[in-house]
């Protein structure tokens, strides 16, 4: 019989791994000050000092696996990342520009063919921006909107995508587009002819764009995996997107209950700090405990996330993500409340977080979203904890 | 490509374990999958060992009968399971609390009966800290095979979740105290052969300090046991009068006026106890099954997608919560441990509600009869215990301290409000 008596469950961060998680949270709460952040957002929602800092830090390495050039050892290393990333209400995008399209080249499983794009992704010099997402169609993977026809010399895109993060500062586009012969990807220049991209901003202050393809030409070599493969290439940049924003919407949580916390300890209401009101009170450790158990998941999600297949994965991290955004929506939804007709304005860091929560349930699909995935693709008789077991 | 590395259960790869050599290689290191003899060792036991109609007892929902407990808790002290959570030295295992979870779940899954707590869960490991040598002879071993039962005299009329307020005397007259007073929500109360008491043994002072804890016989003379009936037409819960009872000293529990403390131990062994996870897990198994069997509109109601998505959710809430107890048992979750054990307390409350409460809608009007032993002529068959579980369950997030008090408690120990 196996036994672990007096052993650790070893649920506690590695020394490599606290280290990572102590240097991140440093180098975010030095550089990525609430007034850097708002300058940020009015520029555009990019900084490349700031994107050239985390990447020489290597903090983008730290999120590839090591047979993908990476450092990272345990799979843990992006959360501990982005955990940080939300919580200091960073809006470059570590996700939408590098994770979830990288997730969708890797699972094409041509290593060497993409080599170089991680690799200039590594260093900070490269971000693709995951086109998927079309005109009402909400979070439908399968592409209708953009078509791909084969030419003599290779493929030509006509279509439109909506509200692509990351599109304003990426290099390439990695583009979903109906074949023939089923959904396909295509790695397309952003400067090609006919790509033509009406950016804005959303919520959170990231940068995003529609996207008009007009008779775009690219060659042969565009084509990423085969055609008939692009609804499942999605599927893992999909996974990966949802499963890593987790981390961002717990790290934004935490920050929305210190400043709650704070601020109700300040704001004084009939002659007392309102933290001294037993609604308040309980209000806010309501609040903790959504925290906690969100924190509780992202450790499943963490420990889970590269186990068993792709198919397996969608089930997996829609179960873990449905509750972990649903605890994120309600920590910074009665965050907003108890600081009173402040937290609606603009001026206030909560409302930041309001919006930053809103924007990644939306993005990568709401907990609603999620809880019908996860109830529709899970294996009966399993449960999420039994990749574990 | 590195087939072989992979296969060795590179967790931080991103691609799929479908191209790794085998499952076993990928699942080698989490931090359950060393427990999976161990889970099969206990699957076994409790299939070879639990009597048939214990068994159909407790799949059908009833309480366990005091019979049943004592039979359980023989075959457990056989193997040397009976009192996982105590010393070895004392007749326990020794094991991890992670390995003492992992069978207390597998233990639930299997549909192994419920022990009674108060013996071997709360006063077992108070007595091995703090009992004598000849309290430890006396009790010890009886709790270990099931032949005594105990119950838990702390809970006051006016003392509840204010349980410090509490007004049950004790005065010392030569070899032995005479104790006054009345106890209520005891749990077990009738069945119970010892009951150990919190009672104010000086009244100068602050509340908590004149508190001693003391083991009372049920059968002394002026201890009288009055059941209360609850809403689901069941007897678990008594009141208790206390008239003049003598206790001999000897049945202190170790100093006088610091039972706060040895209460405040026992309940630190309650920490991840109070989340109900293996039973809750279990009782999840049993919303599917009753999901599964259960049919309307010419088909089963596991296709109803209302009632699927509760159970979808339940699950979710289901898995953050045994990882929250994980966590919480590794020590690694950051807050004050009072306030975590308040979390999985208060949301371990409501996890138990919300699955009997959907295991009563699945049966619908089936759920309505009250089937006093489960043999009845009436209703269907599939689970005549839910609706008495359901009724029942409005007390969880009450007793032990009610939600709202563990909201005081995380505001205040783990937000510092």
């Amino acid at each position: 019989m196996t036994t672990h008596d007096d052993e650790s469950t070893g649920l506690a961060l590695s020394s490599d791994e606290s280290q990572l998680q102590a240097s991140v949270e440093r180098f975010i709460a030095n550089e990525y000050t609430f007034d850097h952040y708002r300058a940020t957002v009015r520029e555009g929602g990019f900084n490349k000092a700031f994107w050239k800092q985390v990447a020489d830090l290597g903090l983008v390495a730290a999120c590839f696996p090591e047979d993908w050039e990476g450092y990272a050892q345990s799979g843990t290393e992006p959360f501990l990342v982005l955990e940080q990333f939300g919580y200091g209400l960073v809006v470059e995008p570590l996700v939408s520009g590098v994770l979830a399209p990288a997730a969708v080249l890797v699972a094409t499983g041509e290593r060497d063919r993409f080599a170089s794009v991680f690799n200039e992704m590594m260093t900070g010099e490269r971000l693709l921006a995951l086109a998927w997402a079309e005109p009402n169609r909400r979070f439908d993977l399968a592409p209708e909107a953009v078509k791909a026809s084969q030419t003599g010399g290779g493929w030509q895109l006509d279509g439109e995508k909506s509200t692509v993060l990351a599109a304003p500062h990426a290099d390439s586009l990695l583009v979903s587009a109906a074949t023939v012969d089923g959904p396909a990807m295509f790695l397309v220049p952003k400067d090609a002819d006919g790509v033509e991209l009406v950016t804005h901003r959303n919520i959170d202050g990231q940068g995003a764009a529609d996207i008009h393809f007009r008779q775009v030409a690219v060659g042969s070599d565009a084509l990423v995996g085969k055609p008939g493969e692009g609804e499942a290439l999605m599927r893992a940049g999909m996974n990966m997107g949802a499963a890593m924003t987790c981390a961002e919407a717990v790290g934004a949580m935490d920050a929305a209950l210190k400043l709650t916390v704070d601020y109700a300890q300040t704001r004084k209401q009939f002659g007392q700090a309102i933290a001294s009101f037993q609604a308040i009170q309980h209000r806010l450790a309501n609040m903790a405990i959504e925290l906690e158990y969100a924190r509780a998941m992202l450790q499943l999600l963490a420990t889970g996330l590269f186990r068993g297949s792709e198919s397996d994965r969608s089930a997996f991290v829609s179960g873990i993500r449905a509750k972990i955004m649903g605890c994120a929506r309600f920590v910074v939804s009665d965050a907003v409340q108890l600081h009173g007709g402040i937290g609606v304005t603009d001026e206030a860091a909560i409302s930041h977080y309001f919006r930053k929560v809103t924007a990644l349930d939306l993005a990568w699909g709401d907990s609603r979203y999620h809880l019908e995935r996860y109830r529709t693709e899970r294996k009966a008789g399993t449960d999420l904890m039994a990749s574990l077991y | 490509m590195a087939r072989s590395l992979r296969g060795r259960n590179r967790a931080g790869s991103w691609e799929p374990s479908e191209k790794a050599d085998s499952d076993e290689d990928f699942m080698k290191d989490s931090f359950l999958s060393g427990f999976r003899e161990f889970r099969e060792e206990i699957r076994t036991f409790v299939a070879e060992n639990l009597p048939d109609d214990m068994r159909e007892r407790a799949r059908r929902g009833f309480h366990a009968t005091k019979e049943d407990m004592r039979r359980w808790m023989e075959i457990l002290h056989k193997k040397g399971w009976s009192a996982p959570n105590w010393p070895k030295e004392y007749g326990g295992t020794g094991w991890s609390p992670l390995k003492r979870m992992v069978f207390e779940i597998e233990m639930a899954n299997a549909d192994a009966p419920p022990r009674n707590p108060f013996g071997f869960h709360l006063i077992g490991p108070v007595l091995c800290e703090f009992g004598t040598e000849q309290q430890k002879a006396r009790y010890l071993p009886a709790i270990l095979d099931g032949s005594e039962f105990w119950c838990q005299g702390f809970s006051e009329p006016n003392a509840g979740s204010d349980l410090a307020s509490l007004k049950t005397t004790a005065t010392l007259e030569g070899d032995h105290y005479v104790v006054n007073g009345q106890k209520t929500w005891t749990s077990e109360a009738h069945l119970a052969d010892m009951i150990f008491c919190l009672v104010r043994t000086n009244r100068d002072g602050a509340s908590q300090g004149g508190i001693s804890m003391m083991l009372i016989d049920m059968k002394s003379p002026g201890v009288t046991v009055r059941p209360i009936i609850t809403q689901d037409m069941s007897h678990y819960v008594n009141e208790i009068f206390l008239e003049d009872v003598k206790v001999p000293v000897e049945n202190l529990v170790g100093e006088e006026n610091q039972g706060w403390r040895y209460a405040k131990f026992l309940l630190e062994n309650e920490r991840t106890g109070s989340a109900y996870l293996p039973q809750s897990k279990s009782d999840l198994n049993r919303l599917r099954s009753l999901l599964a069997e259960l049919r309307e509109n010419g088909d089963t109601l596991a296709s109803n997608p209302v009632l699927d998505a509760e159970l979808a959710r339940a699950e979710v809430d289901m898995a953050a919560h045994e990882m929250m107890v994980y966590r919480i048992i590794d020590g690694v979750t950051g807050i004050d441990s009072n306030a975590a054990a308040s979390m999985i307390k208060a949301r371990g409350a409501e996890l138990q509600q919300r699955i009997a409460g959907l295991w009563i809608e699945a049966l619908g009007p089936h759920a309505l009869p009250v089937y006093e032993d489960g043999e009845e002529e009436y209703g269907i068959r599939a689970s005549p215990g839910a609706m008495s579980q359901y009724l029942i369950r409005r007390a969880v997030s009450i007793y032990g301290g009610a939600n709202e008090i563990q909201y005081n408690i995380i505001a205040k120990r783990g937000l510092h409000l």
